[in-house]
């Protein structure tokens, strides 16, 4: 079976010599996204702290396969400063 | 000293008996560790039939669902308990370990609930499970220690739930890993410098509750601290120290000084 390997980005920069066999592409996806959830629901602070990780996955020549990112995002960014919006409604 | 353990088993009808030696020695080791046996008692075990039998790794020693009629004692390799979901998931719910009886709880419970295997290749004495209720009927002293033997393995597992349920990655491998450390050392009755996992990494991740990729991670991050070693795909413990303080183990649970409390 081909060879994967899941390399984290999370502020500081995780290469994975060792690897992982599995299927093809998309059983590397489906880990992918495991190995996300496994990790954030571990430790949830890896995500606040750095505002985001990536899991870059590649095959035994190094190529990428897939790449997963996730981000918190702000929920309280507004396209409009609060006054200019309430003359415009008037 | 010659061991036949290409013959069929004897316990199906044949009077030979297999031959004593050392072979059981490690089988009474465990059950002394805790509980008090007399002389009499480790001898009426010593006794007993019993034929050995050798087992490639993976290969199934009872199945779900069946009802056991021989008494599997592990005299050499690892093996596991494991349970299987509807849709394939699995479970490793148990690791076996040399000296350890595998199926105790077939002298009082009529069918297996999970599949019993061996983790590597093993040597089993295989006695038959009559012979084993025979022998603990008119014996409370043995039917003690079956008894205990049964309970430590629930008290194990029950820190197993907390270790899946509860902690973090790291904390998990390294707690499995010096629980492992400690069991081996109990029944070599010594301090092993180095101890060579038996378990590949789809195995731990199927121990513990995480996916294999995790594992590695993890496994990474213990190397880092100095607590394990990789070369290739094998790991071996290299400081216990360093996993006992990772994983913030205490021993209570492994029920190590059971047998000076039997009065």
């Amino acid at each position: 079976m081909p060879r994967y390997f899941f390399h984290l980005s999370d502020g500081t920069d995780e290469v994975d010599a060792q690897g992982n066999e599995l299927e093809d592409d998309a059983s590397a996806l489906r880990e992918a996204i495991r190995f996300g959830g496994s990790l954030l629901s571990d430790d949830p602070e890896m995500l606040i702290r750095d505002n985001g990780i990536r899991i870059n996955v590649t095959g035994e020549r190094g190529d990428l396969s897939c790449a997963l990112i996730v981000q918190i995002v702000d929920a309280n960014w507004q396209a409009t400063a609060p006054d200019r919006e309430s003359e415009s409604a008037a | 000293m010659h061991r036949d353990i290409a013959a069929p088993f004897r316990w199906m009808g044949n009077a030979v008996r297999a031959p004593r030696e050392d072979r059981l020695g490690i089988f009474l080791r465990k059950l002394i560790s805790h509980s008090r046996l007399s002389a009499d008692d480790q001898a009426a075990i010593a006794s007993l039939p019993f034929s050995i039998k050798t087992l490639e790794p993976n290969e199934h020693i009872l199945r779900e669902g069946e009802r056991a009629e021989i008494c599997p004692v592990l005299l050499s390799g690892f093996a596991y308990r494991q349970k299987i979901s509807a849709d394939g998931g699995r479970q490793i719910v148990a690791l076996k370990i040399p000296g350890d009886p595998l199926d105790f709880q077939s002298l009082y419970l009529d069918r297996a609930d999970h599949n019993l295997q061996a983790l590597t290749k093993v040597e089993l004495a295989i006695f038959a499970l009559k012979d084993l209720e025979n022998l603990v009927a008119p014996r409370p002293a043995l039917a003690r220690a079956v008894l205990v033997d049964i309970l430590i393995e629930a008290s194990i597992g029950r820190e197993w739930l907390l270790n899946i349920g509860r902690r973090n990655a790291v904390t998990r491998l390294a707690h499995l890993l010096c629980e492992l450390s400690f069991r081996v050392e109990q029944i070599a009755g010594e301090t092993i410098d180095s101890f060579e996992l038996p378990l590949t990494q789809e195995q731990l991740a199927d121990l513990l509750g995480l996916t294999p990729v995790h594992i590695n991670r993890t496994l990474g991050q213990l190397e880092k601290e100095g607590a394990i070693r990789r070369v290739s795909r094998r790991v071996s413990i290299a400081d216990v120290a360093a996993l006992h303080r990772i994983a913030q183990f205490s021993d209570i649970y492994l029920h190590r000084n059971q047998s000076s409390a039997v009065v």
